[in-house]
């Protein structure tokens, strides 16, 4: 062991309650008894149902509101001891709350980024410069940088604030569903410009997502928010513990540990066997649930053989001695689902 | 790298500031165009010999220059930048594109306290009236009535995040404002009653030297407020989140912005009555022709256009020929709600700050 063990984790929540206050004295917890912590340039992923609490802890860990209960020790500092000016400069914040502002230009917004840093003017020098070209160059948005913000997609927006909380320059990242409305590529290269950031450019990034699997491979770690607790750690050490399925309660879905994906529950009431060629198998596999068998491996009862014809699958089914064959999955379906 | 750092500079400062020069330079023909204007006509040729007073031809156009046409020139220039910088801060800090001192009954509230002022205390005000402290005590009233109701809608659109609904609200505070002010008046003298009919139609050229004075002071303040907050203002356009993450202090900034446009407002409504229109309808001319969000440059913006267009109105309430004056108020109302209009038709995707 090193003596990293005397070096506080880069967030560390103790014992916290977030929530809203109501008065001045009471508050109403939308989640409590947080303990969790990240290390230095590390990427944690917050998953949760919706309305579990997620963007509260997020918004509670950037200092946007106080801790009802327990603490958020940044850097081993109680959050609560630093000023709101500090607070600019070490943590900034991206949520999915759309800027309505007229006629703002997508480099004067990015600029903004260091308003804690600048005078009364807001006028920017050298280094300021340098690390708006930095966040910039970054985020890939040199093209967008004339343009009005509303002209811009959703994820060219979200990569646009990205870039401003770049900007900021601090070592914490909070990032509250920064791809919700995006589509799927669009997804992928927000995590990529965030894992680059955590790996190559030391930021702690914290953020909340509903897109599980896409936070499975990027995350270092995963704050997994559920109805009966917090559970953390490594996306892979959750799986072994089998605690994603207390994800979801009461919900169409179940958690299959295997390929690490939510999918419909469902009642299985006949069974079939595949057999056959193996790269087909996990698909017809897949065909044969979806319409309500149960995928055994006894080869007593119905059993689909997959063959192969010169690099084309050919499905056979064997009933009462006659052979059936079938030139697509679809077909199959169809098939086996007319069977009662 | 160089490239995207210069051009992340905050503004294109050197258009700007030409459109601002250009706009500086046509205030001044305003001026002149006004002060020759009215129904003694002095001649623009005769101006400035009259203005330094080595043109004695006719005695009488000294006199209304210096009792008349200038003070009334410079309350139209006050009150224009006033309402108009007023306006620009209620539609930041309410993140409302129609927000402006008269929409949200910003105004009216005024207008309440003015007339608690001229019927609760009548016959002290109308012998105070030409004094510092009736002048005081008249725009101190504006200025709690202006900010009363600014805090109530500040209450209700914390909770109500639709912009109409905070329009029809402010619309409602308004008209409860001018309730009150109808029961006053059934209570009330004639001679004070006509003393409020007349202020509620919008006045500036009626104000005292005194009130003038007081005025300017007031306004003067407001507008120190208003350029210790530009850098705060321009954080707030992203909305309270990303402003408090920047280390913008929310409650602070709240109450500094609520009190210098309440100071801006309430001031040239005391005086000058409730002058519809500008405040709402300039800050979206200014972003318009300077296509910049920035208050840097929207600020100056302001304080000129509406100046440009407060003179207007001025000068067109004085172009029925027969020496009658058009109410201002009715004026600006008209240079106003077509700018209004325009917002609401094509800018549809203001309509919801959601």
């Amino acid at each position: 062991m090193t003596d990293q063990h005397n070096i506080p984790e880069a967030i560390s929540l103790d014992n916290l309650f977030v929530g809203y206050p109501v008065s001045m004295k009471a508050g109403k917890t939308v989640y409590d008894s947080i303990t969790a912590c990240a290390g230095r340039s590390e990427m944690v992923g917050v998953i949760g149902r919706n309305g579990i609490g997620k963007s509260t802890l997020l918004r509670t860990i950037a200092g946007l509101q106080p801790p009802l209960k327990g603490s958020v020790f940044l850097n081993g500092t109680d959050s609560r001891s630093v000023s709101l000016k500090a607070m600019a400069r070490l943590i900034s914040f991206v949520s999915t709350e759309t800027v309505y502002a007229w006629q703002i230009k997508v480099n004067e917004l990015v600029a903004m980024g260091r308003f804690p840093y600048t005078g009364w003017l807001g006028k920017l020098n050298e280094t300021d410069r340098e690390i708006i070209g930095e966040a910039v160059a970054k985020t890939g948005i040199e093209a967008l940088l004339s343009k009005n913000l509303h002209e811009l997609s959703d994820g060219e927006r979200q990569k646009v604030m990205i870039a401003r909380a770049l900007a900021q320059d601090t070592p914490f990242v909070i990032l509250d569903e920064p791809t919700a409305f995006l589509d799927l590529p669009a997804r992928y290269e927000i995590f990529r410009l965030l894992s680059e950031l955590s790996r190559h450019h030391q930021k702690t990034i914290v953020f909340s997502t509903h897109d599980l699997s896409m936070a499975m491979d990027v995350a270092d770690k995963l704050w997994l928010m559920t109805d009966t607790g917090i559970y953390q750690g490594a996306p892979e050490d959750l799986l072994i513990s089998k605690v994603f399925r207390k994800l979801f309660l009461n919900s169409p879905a179940e958690f299959d540990e295997k390929t690490a994906t939510f999918r419909f529950k469902r009642n299985l009431e006949k069974a079939i066997s595949v057999a056959g060629e193996k790269k087909f198998r996990m698909l017809t596999r897949r065909a044969l649930e979806r319409v309500g068998f149960q995928i055994t491996d006894d080869h007593s009862g119905w059993v689909v053989k997959i063959a192969d014809n010169n690099g084309t699958p050919v499905w056979h089914v064997n009933m009462n001695g006659q052979l059936l064959a079938f030139d697509t999955i679809y077909a199959l379906t169809l098939y086996v689902k007319s069977l009662t | 790298m160089v490239a995207p750092g210069r051009s992340a500079d905050l503004f294109n400062y050197k258009r700007s500031l030409g459109l601002l020069f250009l706009m500086a330079v046509l205030l001044l023909l305003f001026v002149l165009l006004d002060l020759v204007t009215g129904t003694v006509k002095i001649p623009m040729k005769n101006l400035w010999g009259v203005f330094t007073g080595t043109d004695t031809g006719n005695p009488a156009w000294h006199t209304i220059l210096f009792e008349f046409r200038i003070p009334k020139t410079i309350t139209a220039i006050l009150a224009g930048s006033a309402l108009s910088v007023s306006g620009l801060q209620m539609q930041t800090i309410f993140r409302n594109p129609l927000a402006g001192p008269d929409v949200l009954g910003v105004s009216a509230g005024a207008g309440l306290g003015v007339a608690l002022v001229v019927f609760g205390m009548g016959g002290f005000f109308m012998s105070e009236s030409l004094t510092y402290l009736g002048s005081w005590v008249q725009i101190v009233a504006a200025w709690i009535g202006a900010g009363m109701v600014l805090v109530l809608v500040m209450a209700v659109s914390v909770r109500v995040r639709d912009i109409m609904t905070i329009l029809i609200l402010g619309i409602l505070f308004g008209s409860a404002a001018s309730a009150l002010v109808s029961i006053l008046q059934f209570f009330s003298p004639q001679s004070q009653v006509k003393a409020f009919v007349i202020w509620t139609m919008g006045n500036l050229g009626s104000l005292t030297g005194v009130q003038l004075r007081v005025l300017a002071i007031s306004l003067g303040i407001g507008f120190l407020l208003t350029l210790s907050l530009l850098k705060v203002m321009n954080a707030l356009l992203l909305g309270e989140s990303y402003s408090k993450s920047m280390g913008v202090n929310i409650k602070v900034t709240r109450i500094l912005v609520f009190l210098s446009t309440s100071l801006l407002s309430g001031s040239v409504t005391a005086f000058c009555g409730p002058l519809a229109f500008i405040g709402i309808a300039v800050p979206h001319l200014a972003r318009l022709l300077f296509n910049t969000a920035s208050h840097y440059i929207l600020v100056p913006a302001s304080v000129l256009l509406g100046s440009l267009i407060m003179l207007l109105a001025d000068i067109l309430s004085q172009l029925p020929p027969s020496g009658m004056l058009l109410p201002i108020n009715a004026v600006t109302a008209m240079l106003g709600i077509p700018v209004v209009v325009w917002v609401i038709v094509y800018n549809r995707r203001f309509a919801s700050i959601n």
